[in-house]
């Protein structure tokens, strides 16, 4: 009898911190802002934003059928070679996040992130006259009583350095 | 022959104070990670706010930074959302002839936790250093 409400004790112990684990587990989700069990590849895309914007030398209105816009960033820009370049931010989809780099009209590379909360893309006037780049991107965030709200969860403001 | 004893009531007692022991610190380091890892999130955001009005800061024309301290953020706060009781300074000063010191701080429970981030500007007679 003993040794049965010991083994049941032990076991009652070890329910106790897997439960509490859980519920850590679950808090932690809840709290955290950009959820990196989803989106994995987020601050890929981040640090090439980042080199890429600071590299480009102007924002092309239109390229093909991409639009400057709040979810198309269009960078002018230079390839490997020196000759000039276009880079493509397409965020339209929500779920990936495509760089694609041209030449003219011919694409030279394309990347693809998958798992990538939804980014939108803004202008920001700096004191100076010059505009920069407000990437910033949003997740869904499930509240304790099961609705989804959008969350702010990164924000990153860049000014090309090129000088044209 | 075999004893057939069972063990006394000094080693039961013993066992579970070891057992408790090493369960309690194991709930209690868990409960640690757990604070831990959401004081490291509301640091990397509020580097993340520093950083954006680092840049923004950078393009403040020298003649414009006035010595001072203020606690508007250019370029916003939205970021830095949910901290508890969020206080954002900036504060300039210039330390010498064409040389002035921009200290920019977040601070948030109750001035307990804080961030910062300095940026040196120095008088380039109005260009840009790239």
């Amino acid at each position: 009898m003993m040794e049965m409400v010991v083994a049941l004790a032990i076991f009652g112990i070890l329910l106790l911190v897997l439960t509490s684990l859980e519920k850590q587990f679950v808090q932690l989700q809840l709290r955290s802002r950009a959820n990196l069990m989803k989106h994995p590849e987020t601050s890929a895309v981040l640090s090439r934003a980042r080199k890429d914007i600071l590299d480009s030398s102007g924002y092309p209105e239109k390229h093909l059928d991409f639009v400057q816009g709040p979810s198309v960033l269009l960078l002018s820009s230079k390839d490997a070679e020196g000759q000039p370049a276009v880079i493509v931010y397409d965020f339209r989809t929500g779920a990936t996040a495509r760089r694609i780099t041209y030449s003219g009209e011919v694409v030279t590379s394309e990347w693809t992130a998958r798992g990538v909360p939804r980014y939108r893309i803004e202008d920001f006037e700096m004191p100076d006259g010059g505009v920069a780049v407000r990437l910033q991107a949003f997740d869904f965030v499930k509240t304790k009583s099961g609705t989804e709200v959008e969350r702010l969860v990164l924000d990153q403001i860049t000014e090309p350095r090129a000088g044209g | 022959m075999k004893s057939s004893r069972g063990l006394t009531v000094v080693e039961v007692l013993v066992s579970l104070l070891i057992l408790s022991f090493i369960v309690t610190t194991s709930l209690a380091i868990f409960f640690d990670r757990h604070d831990r890892l959401e004081r490291a999130g509301q640091v990397v955001r509020a580097y993340q706010a520093l950083a954006n009005e680092a840049e923004v800061i950078r393009h403040v024309p020298f003649i414009e930074l006035e010595p001072g301290e203020s606690t508007t953020f250019q370029s916003g706060r939205a970021i830095l959302y949910g901290f508890p009781d969020l206080e954002t300074v900036v504060r300039i000063q210039e330390t010498s002839i064409g040389l002035k010191e921009v200290l920019l701080t977040v601070r948030w429970n109750r001035g307990q936790r804080s961030a910062a981030l300095t940026v040196l500007r120095t008088d380039t007679g109005g260009g840009q250093l790239w």
